[in-house]
């Protein structure tokens, strides 16, 4: 697949594709990361992070691609390994062929804003199905209230976006709390 | 509750641009006059943003299948084999159906149609989940890394390359190409070299400092290098890779193109430390030669400057390679438990094959002379230094377990390896000297327990191969005192023999006897007196050890695990293998002896001359590693380390996994092995199903060819599954290693197009020749033609569009082959690139047009990538059918081989038991018989002890004396004792006294000094006459007597008693006494006589 149609797919939400082709470069960065002491399952996670950043900068309609996406992919991933490298206290200036090197602020990359993202993440994992059902459809898959009330067996449109906004109040208000104690205990 | 829900709603609308214009004007507003509230949004904006990656994730597992290597792994694999479209089963149709005559009528290179029965029959993928969770086992890695370096190709999954980082023009020294060449860079710091690893498995070796700038001057700091492969057909073809010299024809091995910049400037390649280049193959040619590519100004290139390639050898630690002749430890893990040892580790495994060497067999004068030219070598590096370190290693342990068990699994029997003291003697029951079997006879060395056995039924008993320096023995026999014996030094000299006698507990203490000294002359033992008794039972043993016929003697292989060999040949892979086959060689000590006679020389050259000395299949497979070129470690100083890390890097790898998998296979039990056995079968039966398939198939191809008809994906996917799973089974079950994979390798002195290719003259007696017309628009036509035979593609050159395709003549014997030809034609205008092709026989036509029409990149790269069916893909799949042959008839083989050692193993145990019952008998009849000897004997013991021992010194004394012979008879072998050879001849103390002397002051003998000489230690008392007052006591080397007495006086005149003593030189205690006289004066007075 061509870049630019790469793009305009991720732009217009046919994601499938991309992602397939994208993650055939999943074995090249999976080497790199193991080759200088990464376990299999970082490079998984750091190779899909990537994909998603990639993913959301992209479908920013003022990005601008100046080099060819894999090359800007492999930045992405040089780029996150060499920060969970830091993290561990290792400074390695890593070097990868055929790889944009791309600084924090390149890529928009805000250490603080990432951890409270992660923390989000794994707060909706413990929210209910339904919950979970709702912002994916809305969210993700841009779908109507009226479908999701529908589908999902609300009474009324009200109903389910009442829900929703609960919902949602339930995981913002976790997520404070987590912080909150996490700030505590630090 | 509502309230708070109705501002989450309006956020929601604002960050989901759901509001107004106006609204969202106003909203703004108050987010920016109330930071609570601008909190509170960005809180949502947060949690919004986490959802979508929360779904996003979701997406990418679910569709890439993340998470689940062995999938990924599958997926790859089929890229790997589909990016040549229709390859798959147009190889199966070659390989399964012909008889190894690839171009036989009717294999036409077509992509072939197929119809729905054929699809029926592929329909089903066979159900194989053992095979599967194994392979799951292995990981993504290609698994035949080791036997199968085509799986290093990568058919072309590129992207069109038209962004480039960098944005060079005319890359790779102006070379015009059809489409752009994918450039691998790497950034190196030129001082520390680097290995670069090709994309399709080249491997480029950059030594530190190999770089010099247009000055000659050498680089420092980074340098950008680039790398180029075109080693599959259809690159050499896009990137207008001719394979010509001249006019001259050549097949390839490959091309690559290698830069190395510093700032935009090209640098040159230090002669002192060139490239070191491998590319691998999987059809070794030996004729293989280096060619330098030159590119023209039209941007075509030619090959030049033939150059041989030198394949290196990479050096690998000793401890790393396996020495051992095959199935040798196998045996010893299947014949535990040996002496109260469970298991065998290691340690274990070479001291019991090391126990098997034969010191007496005349090792090979090659041997001996780089022993003993490099004896101080040696001999340091089982030194004294490391004997003591490694003694304290020993007082550090503990004996916990029981001590034989426990003694065996001391590395200190590995130690002790080097020694050949003999230590010898039998027990005795002291009152009636009658033989005492199965005494438990221990050795010590300060305190710490070194050897131990059991005398035998006549209580003799016998340590050899033992190092000198133990002194303690001790004997502990059930019914009788434990004997220990102290100074009983073993040392290097004769052999010692030590005899217990034991006491009862109701009878007087035992004594001991001194002890005589100990020998070191191995020769001696040969051909030991068999009549003689106490002998024979010393020499029984050495029926086990090597003898010479067959094989290599242990102590052969002991010594070239040295320091000394390991900057030589022997501490390489390539010599384990070689030296594998050796132990089965009749005269496999000779053949040893001429790799060791020649470690200068290039091992191709030593295995050549090696070959002339055998015969039959081994000299056919000495003759093959003559043709490999492989030189020796030495030459390659500068590359040597990245050569063996590299190598060590891969090998674990490959080893991890496949240790992984086999530990998996080992542990598999009866019924799942008969579960994998199944699946085998199943899986091998479905390449049975597709013969008959490719059969079909084969008909359809005479019947309806339509080339440009390309076969179903999933079908495809179906196939390459199964050639899959065939592949990975076959590297899982348990097979050989080889060492390294096939590569050709040459080091490389210039940057540029580097092609390996080999000269071929098919068409030296003429040819026959076809007029070509290939009609385009385009300017820079380009028409190749394909020799199938030599899988070679050759340009046609034009003129006005019209060109002569070459054959050979229809007399030669290969014209049969190249009835199917095809010329083809490519042209690239302005990045619009056409292709046509047209098949016909040379010998039926004279002339052809070819048309070309336009086509996209991805179809003309699997147009061409057909034409590379012939090698790699073919190679491939004859190769996966043998190994899954050979595992079939190797697992046959195993279980009888199990069986039949199961049965040995049986029969031993019954022998055993056997003999076990019947020394039970025996010891309890002895006993008795014993006990009532014993009452009998005790009438007559006096004059029995002494006849008895009578009889030993006779016999030591007739030993002694045939050894003495025997060291003329046989000329002496250098020695190779650990320890220096002490000089052992023995003086005994020497004393000499003057009997008078005057301490009168007048010069003359006013002191006296006994003159001792021969003595360790000695020390003098002298005494008063007729008393024990001591007037002087003195050590030496003061024994010096002023006369003077206890009180400091002058002494009495009177004839003073002295005893001098002390420790010989043997050890032992001696001393003298004597009377010395002491005088004023030297006057004799006479007294007057009494008439």
């Amino acid at each position: 697949m061509k870049d630019q149609d790469i793009i305009k797919n991720i732009r217009a939400g046919k994601r499938e594709k991309p992602i397939k082709h994208l993650y055939k470069e999943y074995p090249k960065v999976k080497a790199k990361i193991v080759s200088t002491g990464g376990s299999e399952t970082i490079a998984e996670e750091i190779f899909n992070d990537s994909l998603i950043l990639l993913i959301e900068k992209v479908s920013d309609p003022k990005f601008k691609l100046t080099s060819k996406l894999t090359t800007y992919l492999f930045g992405i991933n040089r780029f996150l390994w060499m920060n969970q490298l830091r993290k561990q206290n290792k400074y390695v200036e890593l070097e990868w062929s055929d790889t944009l090197i791309i600084s924090q602020d390149d890529i928009g990359y805000q250490e603080e804003k990432e951890e409270k993202l992660k923390m989000m993440e794994s707060i909706l994992n413990t929210i209910s199905e339904k919950c979970k059902k709702i912002f994916e459809m809305f969210y993700f898959n841009k779908q109507s209230m009226q479908i999701i009330s529908e589908k999902l067996g609300f009474s009324s449109v009200n109903s389910a976006k009442t829900q929703k906004y609960k919902c949602m109040e339930r995981a913002i208000k976790m997520a404070g709390e987590m912080s909150n104690s996490q700030n505590a205990t630090s | 509750m509502r309230n708070e829900l109705n501002n989450i709603e309006k956020i929601d609308q604002y960050i989901n641009g759901l509001m107004t214009d106006a609204d969202k004007v106003s909203f703004e507003s108050s987010i920016a006059a109330d930071p609570a509230l601008a909190q509170v949004v960005d809180g949502q904006k947060l949690f919004l943003q986490a959802v979508k990656r929360k779904a996003l994730r979701a997406e990418i597992i679910a569709v890439t299948g993340a998470g689940a290597g062995a999938g990924l792994a599958h997926w790859k694999i089929i890229s790997m084999i589909l990016g040549g479209t229709g390859v798959v089963v147009l190889a199966a149709v070659l390989i399964i159906n012909a008889n190894g005559d690839l171009s036989a009528e009717g294999n036409d290179l077509a992509l072939i149609e197929t119809t729905n029965d054929v699809n029926d029959s592929f329909e089903e993928v066979i159900k194989t989940p053992l095979i599967d969770s194994l392979i799951e086992e292995l990981g993504e890695t290609d698994t035949t890394l080791v036997e199968s370096a085509s799986t290093f190709r990568r058919s072309s999954s590129k992207s069109s390359t038209s962004d480039f980082v960098y944005g060079e023009d005319t890359p790779c020294d102006g070379l015009k190409t059809m489409v752009m060449p994918d450039i691998q860079q790497h950034h190196m710091v030129a001082s520390k070299g680097k290995t670069v690893e090709g994309d399709q498995g080249t491997v480029v070796i950059i030594p530190p400092n190999a770089f010099l700038d247009q000055n000659d001057q050498p680089v420092v700091g980074n340098v950008h290098f680039k790398l180029v492969e075109a080693l599959t057909l259809e690159d050499m073809l896009l990137y207008n890779l001719t394979t010509t010299d001249g006019d001259k024809l050549l097949e390839t091995g490959g091309m690559i193109y290698v830069e190395a910049t510093q700032n935009d400037e090209k640098l040159k390649i230090n002669p002192d430390a060139p490239l070191y280049i491998e590319i691998p193959t999987d059809d070794f040619n030996p004729k293989m030669v280096a060619f330098k590519g030159e590119v023209n100004d039209n941007g075509d290139i030619s090959w030049k400057n033939p150059t041989p390639l030198k394949k290196y050898l990479a050096k690998v630690d000793l401890a790393d390679l396996d020495f051992l002749p095959e199935g040798f430890e196998e045996e010893v893990h299947g014949t535990m438990p040996f002496k109260g040892h469970k298991r065998a580790n290691d340690e274990l495994v070479d001291s019991l094959y090391y126990a098997l060497a034969n010191p007496s067999t005349q090792p090979s004068r090659n041997a001996a002379e780089i022993i003993e030219n490099d004896f101080e070598k040696i001999t340091s590096s089982f030194d004294t230094a490391n004997y003591r370190m490694r003694r304290k290693d020993l007082k550090v342990k503990s004996a916990s377990k029981s001590r034989l068990g426990n003694l065996l699994s001391r590395k200190t029997i590995a130690n002790y390896r080097g020694g050949n003291c003999i230590v010898k003697g039998s027990v005795v029951d002291k009152l009636t000297n009658e033989a005492v079997p199965f005494a438990t006879v221990y050795i010590y060395e300060d305190g710490i327990l070194v050897n131990a056995g059991e005398t035998d039924i006549e209580g003799n008993f016998a340590f050899s191969n033992m190092a000198a320096g133990a002194n303690e023995m001790e004997v502990e026999a059930f019914g009788f005192i434990t004997q220990r014996m102290r100074n009983v030094n073993i040392t290097s000299g004769l052999i010692k023999f030590v005899d217990f006698k034991l006491s009862t507990p109701d009878g007087a203490t035992g004594e001991m006897l001194s002890e005589v000294e100990v020998v070191i002359c191995p020769e001696i033992l040969l051909g030991g007196d068999a009549n003689n008794a106490s002998l024979e039972f010393m020499y029984a043993a050495s029926n086990s050890k090597f003898s010479g016929k067959c094989g290599i003697n242990p102590m052969s292989i002991q010594t070239i695990r040295t320091k000394a060999f390991a900057n030589t040949f022997i501490a390489t892979k390539e010599f384990e293998e070689r030296l594998a086959a050796l132990h089965h060689l009749d005269n496999g000590q000779e053949l040893f002896d001429i790799y060791i006679g020649n470690l200068n020389k290039d091992l191709s050259t030593v295995d050549g001359m090696v070959a002339q000395k055998m015969t039959g299949e081994a000299k056919k497979k000495f003759e093959a590693y003559a043709t490999l070129n492989l030189t020796n470690i030495k030459d390659a100083q500068v590359h040597q380390e990245q050569l063996s890390a590299y190598y060590k890097a891969k090998r674990n790898e490959f080893d991890k996994k496949q240790k992984r998998a086999k530990a998996r296979y080992d542990r598999m039990n009866t019924a799942e092995l008969k579960q994998l056995q199944t699946e085998f079968d199943k899986l091998s039966a479905s390449i049975g199903e597709s013969v008959f398939s490719s059969q079909m198939l084969d008909k359809q191809a005479k019947q309806k060819v339509k080339p440009s008809r390309v076969i179903s994906e999933a079908q495809i996917q179906r196939v390459s599954q199964r050639q899959e799973k065939i592949q990975r089974l076959a590297s899982v079950l348990p097979k050989p290693r080889r060492a390294v994979p096939r590569v050709y390798a040459t080091p490389w002195y210039e940057t540029g197009w580097v092609n390996i290719d080999n000269y071929l003259h098919m068409l030296q007696k003429g040819s026959k020749d076809v007029k070509v017309l290939a009609s385009s628009e385009a300017e820079n036509v380009k028409v190749y033609q394909w020799l199938n035979v030599i899988n070679t593609v050759v340009g046609v050159s034009l003129e006005d569009g019209e060109g002569l395709a070459k054959f050979p003549t229809k007399s030669h014997p290969s014209s049969h082959q190249m009835k199917n030809a095809i010329c083809f034609s490519m042209s690239n205008n302005d990045g619009d690139i056409s292709y046509g092709e047209n098949r016909f026989n040379p010998y039926n036509e004279k002339q052809l047009s070819i048309e070309l029409l336009p086509i996209g990149e991805e179809e003309l790269r699997s147009r061409l990538s057909s034409f590379d069916a012939g090698r790699s893909l073919n190679r491939m799949l004859d190769h996966v059918e043998n190994q899954m042959k050979k595992a079939a008839e190797n697992r046959i083989k195993a279980v009888a081989k199990a069986k039949l050692l199961a049965e040995k193993a049986e029969a031993k145990r019954i022998l055993e038991a056997k003999r076990e019952a019947e020394r039970q008998a025996e010891i309890a009849r002895k006993a008795a018989l014993e006990k009532a000897r014993r009452d009998k004997l005790k009438k007559e013991r006096t004059a029995v002890n002494e006849e008895i021992l009578k009889e030993q010194d006779r016999l030591r004394a007739e030993y002694e004396y045939m050894e003495n012979l025997r060291r003329v008879a046989f000329p002496c072998l250098p020695d190779i004792c650990v320890v220096p050879v002490v000089n052992q001849v023995v003086k005994n103390p020497n004393i000499d006294v003057t009997n008078v002397f005057t301490p009168n002051d007048d010069g003359r003998d006013d002191v006296w000094t006994p003159v001792v000489n021969n003595v360790k230690s000695a020390g003098i008392i002298i005494r008063k006459p007729k008393s024990e007052t001591i007037v002087f006591q003195g050590e030496l080397p003061n024994l010096t007597w002023n006369g003077k007495d206890e009180k400091g006086e002058i002494a009495k005149i009177g004839d003073y008693r002295f005893t001098i003593s002390g420790i010989a030189l043997n050890g032992q205690e001696f001393t003298q006494e004597g009377v010395v006289s002491l005088r004023m004066s030297t006057r004799v007075t006479i007294k007057p006589s009494e008439q």
